[in-house]
C-alpha cells in the first residue's frame, strides 16, 4: 500500500510539473481518496513544483490542508494563513471563508469576542458577495453564541436578523434551527406563549426525526419548568410511543430523564430507575452535557433525604463541568452544596467568583455585540449618506444635462434664425440688384434716347433737307461718336485695386472745366489700395454721382472733395459754392440710390446746403 | 516700311479701312487681317516659327463675342501672353478706351509702341503712328497726349492748408515766413510762399488774400 502511494505521489509530481492549471484543480478536487498525510504531501507539493500557480489554487490548497488538520493549533494556523493570503489576494471569497473558519476556531476555544469579531467580519464578507444564505449562517452562529452565553436579548435579535435572510423554500432547515433557539431564549426569559410558539413551529415544519423528537423534547421541558407537568408527561409519552427503533441512545435518554424529573417535580414519587437508566446510557454513550443534567438531578433528588449521596453527585458535577467547561452546572452544583451546608465559605466564595465570571462573560458578549450593532448602524448611516450623495449628484447631473439640452436647443434656434435671416437678407440683396440693375437699364435707355436718338433724328432731318454738305454731316457724326463713347464710359467697369487711385483721379479729372474748379484734399491719406473691391465701386459711383449732381444743378464755380481716414472709417467731404439745395426738393433718384448703396455697407450719407450757402456733403464708410 | 503687318480687329469694316491704308499709303505688302484674337495668336507664331515673323502688330481692345469660342478674349490679354513669350514686336493699340491709366498701364507694362484713340481723325492718326513708330519713336494720339491726369486735378496739400488757415488767423506773409521758419516747416522763405499762395489764387479764383480765405472757407478746407 505504502509502495502504491508513493509511486502514485511521484506520478503526480511529473503530473504538476506540467503546468495545466485545469489538472492542478482536478486533483485537488480528487484528493478525498487518499489519506491525510498523502494529501498533505500533494498539496505540499503542487506549491512547490509550481511558483506560478494563480491565487485562487493557492487560496483552495490553504484552506483544504487546514480542514485535514486534527490539531487545533495547526487549523488555527492555516486559517490565519488563508485569510492572509486571501486579503493579499483579495479574493472575497477566501476571506469570508477565512473569517468564518477562524470564527469556528476561536468558538472551539471559548474565546468570545474573537469569535463574535470574526463571524461578524464574515457575514460582512458574505454580504459583500452578495451570498444570503452564509450571511444568515453566520447570523445564526452570533446568536446561537449569544444564546450560550446568556445574552438572550441579543440572540433573539440575532436570530430573528438572520431568518430575513434565508429562503422560505431553500433555507427551511436553517429557520426551523432558528425557531428552536429562539424558543429556547423565551424559555429562559420566562416568555411560555412565545416560546410554545417557536416550539410548535419547529416541530410542525421539521422533516427529520431526530431534530423533531429533539424540538418537542425541549417543548417538554419548557411545560415542565412552567408547571405544566402533566402537559410535559404526556407530551414525552407520546414521543416515547412513537420512536423509531434505531433512535439515537443520547435522546432518548435525556427523554426518559426529562420525563423522570417531571414526575419528580409534579408527586416526588420514586423516580430513581429512570433517573438512573438515564444516567447509565449516557454513561455508555459518553453524554458529558446529559450527564451534567443527570448528576444535578439526582444530586437534587438526594438533596433532602441523603446529602452524601448528593454531595458526591454535585462533587461529579463540578468534574464534568469543568472538563467541558460549562461553569454554569458548577454553579448550580455549588447552589445545592450551599443549601446542603450553609456554614461553608469555601462554597460560597466559590459561587460568587463564579457568578461574577459568568456575569462578566454575559457582559463581555452584551459589550461586544452592542458595539457590533453600533458599527453595523455606523455602517448602514454611511451606506444612506453614501446613497443620498449618489443620489443628489445624479440629479445634479440631470440638470445639467438639462441645461446642456437647453443650450442646445438655443444653439439650434440660433443657427435656424442665422439660416433664416441669412436666406432673407440675400432675397433682399438680389432684389436690391435687380432694383439696380432695372435702374441703370432706365438710366442708359434714357440716356441713350435723350443723348444718340435725339442726335441720330437731327441729322436724319438734315440729310432728308438735303441742306446740309459732308463737313456737317461730318461734325454731326462726330458729336453722335462722342456721345455714344461718352455713355460707354460712364457705365463702363471700374477698375479697383492698385489702380483704383489713378481711376478716382480720373474721374474727378474729367468733370474739370473752365467753369468749374475742382480742388481735392487728403486723397493720398487713404490706403486706397487695402479696400475692398465693393467699397471702392460705392465710393466711385457716389462721387460721380455728386459730380454729375453738381454739374447739372449746383451752378458752382469753386467744388473740392476732402479725403480723409479717421481710425476705421473713411470720410469724404464735398462742398462746392453754388446754390446749395433746393429745400422743397427732394433727392434725384441717383442721390436716393447712392445713399442706399453707402447705408447698406454700413456707412452714412447726408447731403444739405453749407453755411455760407453751397451744398455740402458727407459720406462715411467703415473701412 | 514695316513688309509684314498683323491686323486684329473685329469689325470688318474698320479692319477693311486700316488694311487699305496700310497697303496703298504705306505700301505694306504682307498684310493679314483677322477677327479673332486666338487666330490672331496662332498667326503670329505660325509666321514665327517660319522664320517669316510678324514686324508690326496693330490691334483692338475689344471684340465682340460671338458663336466661336474663344481662349483669348480680350486685346489685353493677346498683347500680354505674345509679351509673356518675350516677343517685342512693336504694336499698335487701335481703340475707343481712353481712360488715361489704362492707357498708361499699357504702355509701362507691355511696352507698346503706340495709341491710337478711334475717333473722327483715327485712321490718319493711326498712319502717322506707324510712320512714327518705323523710324523708332513712341506715338500717342494727341487727345490722349496728357496722361498725366493729376495737372488736370489741383490737390490741395496740407502745407497749404496750414498756409491758408495762419493767412485767415490775419497773419502777414511776413509772419508766416517766420513762424514757418521757427517750425522747421519748409518752405518757409518769403518768396516760395508768395509763389504758393499765387498757385492758389489761382486755383481758387481769388483776386486777393480776403477772398481766397473766404473761398477756402466755403469749400470748407480751412
Amino acid at each position: 500500500m505504502k509502495l502504491f502511494n508513493q509511486l502514485l505521489i511521484l506520478l503526480l509530481f511529473s503530473y504538476c510539473t506540467v503546468k495545466n492549471n485545469q489538472k492542478e484543480i482536478e486533483i485537488l478536487d480528487n484528493q478525498y481518496s487518499f489519506d491525510t498525510i498523502t494529501q498533505h504531501t500533494i498539496l505540499d507539493s503542487i506549491i512547490y513544483e509550481n511558483s506560478k500557480i494563480p491565487d485562487s489554487i493557492i487560496l483552495k490548497i490553504l484552506w483544504k490542508k487546514s480542514s485535514l488538520f486534527k490539531n487545533r493549533d495547526s487549523v488555527l494556523k492555516y486559517d490565519r494563513l488563508l485569510l492572509k493570503e486571501a486579503k493579499e489576494a483579495k479574493n472575497l471569497y477566501y476571506i469570508a471563508k477565512g473569517y468564518s473558519y477562524l470564527a469556528y476556531d476561536y468558538r472551539e476555544e471559548q474565546i468570545l469576542d474573537s469569535a463574535l469579531y470574526y463571524y461578524q467580519q464574515a457575514k460582512k464578507s458574505y454580504l459583500k458577495l452578495g451570498d444570503s444564505t452564509q450571511v444568515g449562517r453566520k447570523l445564526m452562529n452570533i446568536g446561537n453564541l449569544q444564546y450560550r452565553f446568556n445574552d438572550l436579548f441579543g440572540a433573539k435579535e440575532s436570530l430573528t436578523e438572520a431568518i430575513k435572510y434565508f429562503d422560505a423554500k431553500f433555507n427551511e432547515k436553517y429557520i426551523i434551527q432558528c425557531w428552536n433557539t429562539l424558543g429556547n431564549c423565551y424559555a429562559e426569559l420566562d416568555d411560555f406563549e412565545k416560546a410554545k410558539i417557536y416550539y410548535k413551529n419547529a416541530i410542525r415544519l421539521e422533516e427529520n426525526i431526530q431534530n423533531k423528537i429533539i424540538y418537542s423534547n425541549n417543548l417538554a421541558v419548557l411545560n415542565s419548568d412552567k408547571g405544566y407537568f402533566d402537559n410535559a408527561i404526556q407530551l414525552i409519552d407520546s414521543i416515547i410511543a412513537n420512536i423509531p427503533d434505531n433512535y439515537n441512545k443520547k435522546e432518548y435518554s435525556r427523554l426518559i430523564h426529562n420525563k423522570a424529573e417531571a414526575e419528580w417535580k409534579q408527586s416526588k414519587k420514586n423516580v430513581l430507575p429512570d433517573y438512573v437508566n438515564a444516567l447509565k446510557i449516557r454513561k455508555q454513550e459518553n453524554d458529558l452535557w446529559g450527564l451534567l443534567s443527570s448528576y444535578q438531578s439526582l444530586a437534587e433528588y438526594f438533596e433532602k433525604t441523603k446529602p452524601q449521596q448528593a454531595k458526591k453527585y454535585v462533587d461529579s458535577l463540578t468534574l464534568t463541568s469543568k472538563t467541558i467547561k460549562v461553569p454554569l452546572s458548577e454553579l448550580n452544583g455549588l447552589e445545592i452544596l450551599m443549601r446542603l451546608y450553609p456554614n461553608n465559605v469555601t462554597y460560597r466564595n466559590r459561587y460568587i467568583f463564579l457568578k461574577d465570571s459568568l456575569y462578566q462573560q454575559e457582559f463581555k458578549v452584551k459589550t461586544q455585540f452592542a458595539k457590533m450593532k453600533y458599527d453595523d448602524e455606523q455602517e448602514k448611516i454611511l451606506l444612506k449618506t453614501l446613497e443620498l450623495e449618489t443620489a443628489q449628484k445624479e440629479v445634479k447631473l440631470s440638470q445639467s444635462r438639462e441645461q446642456r439640452l437647453w443650450l442646445l436647443f438655443l444653439l439650434a434656434l440660433f443657427i435656424l434664425v442665422s439660416i433664416a435671416s441669412y436666406y432673407f437678407i440675400q432675397q433682399k440683396n438680389k432684389k436690391e440688384k435687380l432694383q439696380e440693375i432695372y435702374n441703370t437699364e432706365k438710366r442708359i435707355s434714357q440716356d441713350l434716347h435723350d443723348g444718340l436718338a435725339n442726335d441720330v433724328f437731327g441729322l436724319m432731318t438734315q440729310l432728308q433737307n438735303q441742306k446740309s454738305n459732308n463737313e456737317t454731316l461730318m461734325n454731326n457724326l462726330e458729336q453722335i461718336y462722342e456721345t455714344t463713347r461718352k455713355i460707354s464710359h460712364e457705365n463702363a467697369s471700374i477698375s479697383t485695386g492698385k489702380e483704383f487711385r489713378e481711376e478716382l483721379g480720373f474721374l474727378i479729372s474729367t468733370y474739370q472745366s473752365k467753369d468749374i474748379t475742382l480742388v481735392i484734399h487728403g486723397i493720398d491719406t487713404i490706403p486706397w489700395s487695402e479696400l475692398s473691391e465693393n467699397l471702392c465701386v460705392v465710393i466711385h459711383r457716389s462721387i460721380k454721382e455728386l459730380l454729375v449732381n453738381m454739374k447739372k444743378h449746383a451752378k458752382a464755380s469753386l467744388a473740392s472733395i476732402q479725403f480723409k481716414k479717421d481710425r476705421e472709417l473713411l470720410l469724404v467731404t464735398y462742398t462746392d459754392n453754388g446754390i446749395g439745395l433746393d429745400k422743397k426738393k427732394s433727392y434725384g433718384i441717383g442721390l436716393l440710390n447712392t445713399e442706399n448703396r453707402i447705408n447698406n455697407l454700413g456707412g452714412s450719407f447726408t447731403f444739405g446746403s453749407g453755411e455760407n450757402g453751397g451744398a455740402i456733403s458727407r459720406i462715411t464708410l467703415p473701412i | 516700311m514695316f513688309q509684314k503687318v498683323l491686323v486684329v480687329e473685329d469689325l470688318d469694316t474698320v479692319g477693311y479701312g486700316i488694311s487699305m491704308m496700310l497697303q496703298q499709303e504705306l505700301g505694306v505688302r504682307g498684310v493679314v487681317l483677322t477677327q479673332y484674337c486666338d487666330e490672331a495668336y496662332l498667326k503670329f507664331k505660325k509666321a514665327d516659327l517660319n522664320n517669316h515673323p510678324f514686324e508690326l502688330i496693330v490691334t483692338d481692345l475689344s471684340f465682340k463675342k460671338d458663336y466661336r469660342p474663344h481662349s483669348i478674349s480680350s486685346g489685353k490679354e493677346l498683347i500680354k501672353k505674345i509679351r509673356n513669350q518675350n516677343y517685342n514686336t512693336p504694336i499698335v493699340i487701335c481703340s475707343v478706351e481712353e481712360k488715361p491709366n489704362a492707357i498708361k498701364r499699357f504702355i509701362e507694362v507691355y511696352q507698346v509702341s503706340g495709341y491710337v484713340l478711334k475717333g473722327r481723325d483715327g485712321l490718319k492718326d493711326l498712319k502717322t503712328a506707324i510712320e512714327s513708330i518705323f523710324s523708332g519713336k513712341q506715338y500717342l494720339s494727341s487727345k490722349i497726349e496728357n496722361l498725366d491726369t493729376e495737372k488736370h486735378i489741383f490737390e490741395i496739400e496740407e502745407y497749404d492748408v496750414l498756409l491758408l488757415f495762419h493767412l485767415s488767423d490775419g497773419l502777414t506773409q511776413d509772419q508766416i515766413s517766420e513762424l514757418f521758419n521757427t517750425q522747421g516747416i519748409s518752405p518757409s522763405s518769403l518768396s516760395s510762399i508768395e509763389k504758393k499762395l499765387n498757385r492758389l489764387k489761382d486755383i481758387l479764383k481769388a483776386n486777393n488774400n480776403v477772398q481766397l480765405v473766404a473761398n477756402a472757407k466755403d469749400l470748407g478746407l480751412i
